[in-house]
């Protein structure tokens, strides 16, 4: 029996809404890219102007007499190598420490069944809803208690226990998905839950550590608040509080040398995240939290 | 006979000095030892004078082991840490304050009052006037010392003046006459546009007071701000935003305000002390320029003014009191060392180098003196800590004008009620 294709001759306005079509989304999507990346390309092209140029009517995009002065200057402005040096510490600890933490959590709520498990996913994804200030003075003296107060160890502890609720919730999407034949074919070959956890699961959770990775690299990295809180001393302070110091109480700001420094501090993060895109993408669509 | 009197002239001299902590502007009181822990808030320049006055007091104190934290923020989060920290008892002897707060923090500070009568010292004479201002709770007790403070001046751009063929204002001008000359400085539209004055964050404080109006009664007890003069100066401003003179919050947010007068966009810029030099460097040769003090209202017919102070408070946990009451001493009045150092970022409370460090340096053509002036008639900023809320709905209030559209009395049927209702739920009196 042959088939028989009957091919539709298309006519002149379906071959126009197809051409043009993509040209609408590719005219939106840059529209979009262009206003994402507006900001970054101002702080980039501020941090290379004068003070004069800075708030020039009309503004400038391209300086027109670029200078490295706020880099040389910003650099100095206070400790801003112990600050880098810090953040990249601190970040680095967070970052392997949620990542790590927010995995087992997971594994243990979404692979496991116990009688009051439900109740605490719920607890757990309660304090997404929780804010920060609300636990502060009750962390803060238990911290003191601890004589962790004006130490990193604010920071690190609450990563390492958890990692938060966000990053479990990620997590468990991703591990709901996995066959749960995966689990018994372990336990056929011999492998305990330890075993089943490192393995097999991590392994194909890939994106999903790289996307948690990523979020909480870049969030560590931002977070002004809670090293503000916890560290007193300024050989302690991260890059994040070392900024502030270019804003004065009043609000006046040394806007050229705050970018510059700003873009020097950026390019970590940003090195990695691109090195890094196409699994956090991978790690988002695969959770599910992507529509 | 001779010699006698002499000598005594010379020992009533010291007696006074001693009394008074000037002698030779140094420390003067009992032998301290122990650890000091002082928290103090800034950046740049204002970090540096701080860190710089804390050094000297270390000189002169050797046998004290001062610990300064110098945190970059006076905002919200200053305020989340220093709860946290007073909270777990972990909080610096002593921690700078703003009087402004109202008495928010006053359950964890010291009570000064019997440290300064002990000393008999009276603070009116070796600070400032109008220094004082904020740091007395109504149940009479002493919050803190003054360290610094910081009032307006109205710098104005004198090209602009010419090109507007206005004469320059002089400290006698009142706010009529500040209305009358706004509408020749408008041109051009866009990025030409040029304005009469820019929209500084403090112009809604002197909105309230330029018509005669005042935000609340003295003991806290009753919001004032339904009143006709309030609504006046809501009108006055509303106006001048109306008819492109000032520009709107909204427009004021595209360019730092000082920037739309260093660029000679705006011929009036409301210059708080703590800015003078760093606007003075930006406007470099670009345009003569000078400053008068803002003008005087017509009922009173006084300069109003408002300002912006800070001083540092003994922690009522603290360990070591008589070394945190010789530093909060000396930061406000007894070293002129101390002053000196303080002066570069706005006025010491100290009296002496106020009137002389300090109101002899000039910026262009503007010397400090002309804050001093603005002083005694200045009014402590109207809305912080305690009073937030209410300062809260005092902004709702301003923008339903400037930027709404509305009139003063239209905003005071909408949120008068809603300030009232903040005032009752406070509790000034301690």
């Amino acid at each position: 029996m042959s088939s028989q294709v009957i091919e539709i001759p298309k006519n002149k306005s379906m071959k126009t809404r197809e051409s043009v079509s993509p040209a609408i989304t590719y005219i939106i999507l840059i529209v979009a890219a262009v206003i994402s990346i507006f900001p970054f390309l101002w702080m980039v092209s501020t941090s290379f102007k004068g003070l004069s140029e800075v708030f020039a009517m009309p503004p400038t995009l391209i300086p027109k007499s670029p200078t490295c002065q706020n880099y040389l200057q910003g650099w100095g402005y206070s400790d801003f190598t112990t600050f880098t040096k810090n953040s990249i510490f601190v970040t680095l600890i967070c970052t392997i420490g949620t990542v790590l933490s927010s995995a087992v959590v997971a594994f243990g709520f979404s692979r496991y069944k116990a009688r009051l498990s439900g109740l605490l996913i719920t607890v757990m994804l309660g304090t997404m809803m929780l804010p920060a200030q609300v636990t502060l003075i009750p962390q803060y003296m238990l911290y003191n208690k601890l004589g962790m107060i004006d130490t990193f160890w604010p920071l690190f502890i609450p990563a390492w226990l958890g990692g938060g609720a966000f990053n479990i919730f990620l997590f468990m999407q991703f591990f709901k998905s996995l066959p749960k034949e995966l689990d018994e074919a372990a336990s056929i070959d011999g492998a305990n839950s330890f075993q089943l956890f490192i393995r097999v699961m991590l392994p194909a959770v890939k994106p999903v550590i790289i996307a948690v990775g990523v979020m909480s690299l870049v969030y560590n990295w931002n977070d002004f608040f809670t090293p503000l809180i916890y560290l007193n001393s300024q050989p302690n302070y991260t890059i994040a509080i070392g900024l502030q110091f270019f804003k004065s109480s009043y609000g006046n700001m040394q806007v050229g040398m705050m970018m510059a420094v700003s873009v020097i501090t950026l390019l970590p993060v940003l090195l990695l995240f691109f090195i890094c895109q196409k699994y956090f993408v991978q790690g988002i669509k695969m959770s599910g939290l992507k529509a | 006979m001779k010699g006698k009197r002499l000598l005594m002239i010379v020992l009533a001299g010291v007696l006074a000095c001693g009394i008074t902590g000037y002698g030779a502007g140094k420390a003067v009181g009992p032998k301290l030892s122990g650890k000091l822990i002082i928290w103090s808030w800034g950046a740049g320049d204002e970090k540096a004078a701080r860190e710089d006055m804390v050094q000297i007091f270390q000189k002169e104190h050797p046998e004290l082991k001062i610990t300064h934290v110098v945190l970059p923020t006076a905002d919200s989060v200053w305020d989340q840490k220093s709860v946290a920290a007073y909270s777990a008892g972990t909080a610096a002897d002593i921690m700078q304050m703003s009087p402004d707060y109202y008495g928010m923090m006053t359950k964890y500070w010291e009570n000064l009052t019997p440290y300064v009568k002990r000393d008999h010292i009276d603070l009116e004479t070796v600070t400032v006037k109008g220094m004082m201002n904020g740091y007395t709770r109504p149940n009479g007790k002493l919050d803190s010392l003054p360290l610094l403070a910081n009032c307006f001046v109205f710098a104005y751009n004198k090209s602009l003046f010419d090109k507007a063929g206005v004469p320059y204002p002089t400290d006698k001008w009142t706010w009529d006459d500040f209305a009358k000359i706004a509408p020749k400085f408008v041109s051009g539209t866009g990025v030409n546009h040029t304005y009469f004055m820019v929209n500084h964050w403090a112009l809604r404080n002197f909105a309230l007071i330029c018509k005669g109006g005042q935000p609340y009664t003295k003991d806290f007890s009753k919001a004032l701000v339904d009143s006709k003069e309030v609504a006046d100066g809501l009108d006055l401003f509303g106006k001048l935003i109306k008819e492109g003179a000032i520009p709107s919050d909204e427009a004021q947010k595209t360019m730092p305000g000082e920037q739309l007068f260093v660029a000679g966009k705006a011929a009036i810029y409301l210059m708080g002390g703590f800015e003078i030099s760093q606007v003075s460097r930006e406007i470099g040769k670009s345009f003569p320029w000078d400053a008068v003090l803002p003008p005087k209202t017509s009922s009173t017919g006084k300069n109003i003014n408002i300002t912006f102070a800070t001083g540092y408070a003994m922690n009522a946990a603290s360990k070591n009191k008589e070394a945190a009451w010789q530093f909060l001493k000396e930061a406000c009045y007894a070293n002129n060392a101390m002053a000196k150092v303080t002066a570069r970022i706005g006025m010491p409370a100290n009296k002496k180098i106020a009137e002389t460090v300090y109101a002899k340096t000039t910026y262009g053509s503007v010397p400090n003196a002309k804050y001093l002036q603005g002083m005694p008639t200045s009014q402590l900023n109207l809305f912080g800590g305690t009073l937030a809320t209410a300062g809260d709905l005092w902004l709702q209030m301003w923008q339903y004008v400037t930027v709404g559209g509305k009139t003063g009395t239209e905003a005071q049927q909408k949120y008068f009620p809603l300030i009232e209702q903040a005032f009752k739920k406070l509790n000034i009196k301690e």
